[in-house]
């Protein structure tokens, strides 16, 4: 067993830091508990303007937000955190199936949304729904001179997270990119 | 953006080899190549992200340790390297490999 393949003591800058604001008290405690079982660190709100307060740029790896609050929805809260963190990845939590394409269809200016998690869900299935956009998240905040190492699960998680991190790099990040891979045709990588 | 050099795509075959042989320090002058283009073109940087997979599929594991271990924890320079690797390609590796890993890249991802 390697320490790549099987669990390993992660200190506590290996972890992964997340917030979490849901106005339904019972939902951030159930989650929050599962989330830091699992070995995350937590920071959890019921109220999304005491969220916004405590709000800091570059603490965490993925903000998971539920979409419908009072006083201020989950997208007000995005819009706002965005403007104090440009690079914080987002994911909405709804009571209703919301597809990822028919809601950046919806809402264009929220493109960089990478996940709508449906509710309820189990831990696990959370897990592996916020797993992409952890990595995604990490990469993102990749700083010149690193050398990196990420492990996908499967190749075509590989494929598709190679393409957003070189965007986020041509985009965000104002670098030029190179992908060296066999795994798709370069001319449909052009095209 | 690929004819003003924002984007390079290569196959593994044409960034890794020469003549069918690997030949990684010339894929590592290379990338020091590129990198300069880039930031006398007004860039900021250079990212480049490597499907490690080839060299699994390919029964050249050895090599592509081999090329890791040339490469430095960090860059002094305004490099991003990331190199991925599947679940399936890691778990082929042994101890020593993976200590090997670990000494040669600053950030680790998707470890559970």
């Amino acid at each position: 067993m390697n320490c790549l393949g099987s669990p390993c003591e992660p200190t506590r800058s290996d972890m992964h830091r997340m917030l979490l604001v849901d106005d339904e008290a019972d939902i951030v405690d159930i989650l929050s508990r599962g989330l830091e079982l699992k070995g995350m660190l937590v920071d959890a709100y019921s109220s999304p303007r005491q969220a916004l307060q405590a709000f800091k740029p570059n603490l965490y790896d993925l903000a998971i937000l539920d979409i419908r609050m009072p006083v201020l929805s989950g997208f007000q809260l995005y819009r706002e955190m965005k403007k104090i963190d440009p690079a914080i990845t987002v994911c909405f939590l709804s009571a209703f199936e919301m597809y990822s394409n028919e809601f950046k269809s919806m809402f264009p200016s929220m493109n960089d949304v990478k996940t709508i998690i449906k509710k309820p869900i189990s831990i696990n299935e959370l897990l592996k729904q916020i797993t992409p956009s952890l990595k995604i998240s990490a990469l993102a905040r990749a700083v010149p001179g690193e050398h990196i190492l990420v492990v996908f699960e499967t190749h075509k998680e590989l494929v598709e997270q190679a393409l957003e991190c070189l965007k986020i790099g041509l985009l965000e990040k104002e670098e030029d990119v190179m992908l060296v891979t066999d795994a798709i045709p370069v001319d449909r990588i052009r095209n | 953006m690929e004819e003003n050099g924002r984007i390079r795509l290569s196959t593994f075959h044409d960034w890794h080899k020469t003549d069918g042989k690997f030949e990684l320090q010339k894929s590592i002058t290379r990338l020091r190549k590129k990198l300069e283009q880039s930031l006398a073109r007004g860039r900021k940087g250079f990212r480049c992200f490597e499907d490690m997979s080839p060299f699994f599929s390919l029964d050249s594991k050895h090599e592509g340790l081999r090329y890791e271990s040339v490469l430095e924890k960090k860059f002094d320079l305004p490099l991003v390297a990331i190199c991925a690797y599947t679940r399936q390609s890691i778990e082929q590796l042994d101890s020593p490999a993976i200590e090997l890993l670990h000494q040669h890249h600053s950030r680790l991802i998707g470890s559970p």
